[in-house]
């Protein structure tokens, strides 16, 4: 039955109904704003790279024949149009600049919500220093919580490779959180040169 | 494994209102599309089409003597008579079997 009404929904979407694009948007505005936020460095243009997503949601979904699922569907779109962002910012060599993170859910305080904001950029910032392949990976893993096979599908590599980089992302993102240990220091740009590897 | 699921989370929200956003940015992009005319009809399209085709024409005219020239090399029994002709014992190629063809020096 919901399967059923599941299917409906998606051919009313493909039909052009505006309603049943609302509820799409309704349902994936978190994830899509979130990884928008993420490529994009948190900057001020999260929303309108999450906005331009969706538009190219609803220009294509006509071309969405149900090979795959909607949810992955959306992801690639999503995916590939952060990564052509990142690409065109990092040619422009804006990424990274600080702004507000919009809407941290489920903090009661300002202070925890001002603690919490700058945990998040500290973390986006973070990302950024991530290769593409690697900040895919976790993108997909972490924050869209898909399985390995459904990232392999989704990116078009092996099951092997997935966990390949995933387990080079995490080592990676080790490097840049974690801080040398004291007495150990390493020498300056040890962060950077890391996420030059 | 994971401590890096709890480490990577950063339970970020759409601002309020993003819903709205999105589909007024659609409702005027669709009022863009509608406005747009097409600039050419497809008759003035068809007109420009055969103007351009004519042009075409005009413009390869000097080529036309060694087209014909090339066609009646295929076809040995063509008599190209285009330009002044010679009398039979000068240059002119002469194909074996077949009439005598002027080939222009243009």
């Amino acid at each position: 039955m919901e399967l059923a009404r599941e299917r409906e929904w998606i051919e009313s979407l493909r039909a052009g109904d505006e309603g049943s694009f609302r509820v799409l948007v309704e349902r994936y505005q978190d994830r899509v704003y979130a990884m928008a936020c993420r490529f994009s460095g948190c900057s001020h243009e999260a929303k309108d790279l999450a906005q331009d997503i969706f538009i190219q949601i609803y220009e294509h979904i006509r071309d969405f024949q149900g090979r795959s699922s909607l949810n992955s569907w959306i992801y690639r779109l999503a995916l590939n149009r952060c990564i052509s962002y990142r690409r065109a910012v990092k040619r422009r060599a804006v990424l990274g600049r600080d702004g507000p993170v919009f809407g941290i859910a489920g903090e009661k305080t300002p202070e925890e919500q001002l603690a919490r904001n700058e945990a998040t950029r500290e973390l986006h910032k973070t990302l950024q220093k991530l290769p593409e392949r690697y900040m895919t990976v976790i993108e997909l893993y972490y924050f869209q919580e898909l399985s390995y096979q459904e990232i392999a599908e989704l990116t078009g590599i092996a099951v092997r490779t997935v966990e390949t980089r995933l387990y080079r992302a995490r080592q990676r993102l080790k490097d840049l959180l974690e801080p040398p240990a004291a007495g150990k220091e390493e020498p300056h740009g040890r962060v950077e040169n890391a996420a030059a590897r | 494994m994971d401590e890096w699921k709890t480490r990577l989370r950063d339970d970020i929200a759409a601002p309020p209102g993003f819903t709205d956003g999105v589909m007024s940015a659609i409702d005027a992009r669709r009022e863009r599309q509608t406005d747009k005319r097409p600039i050419y009809s497809p008759v003035t399209k068809g007109i420009l089409c055969i103007a351009a085709a004519v042009l075409l024409l005009v413009l390869s005219m000097p080529k036309l003597d060694i087209a014909w020239s090339a066609l009646a090399k295929i076809n040995p029994g063509l008599r190209v008579t285009h330009g002044a002709q010679t009398p039979d014992n000068d240059d002119g190629l002469r194909l074996p079997g077949g009439p005598v063809l002027y080939v222009s020096n243009r």
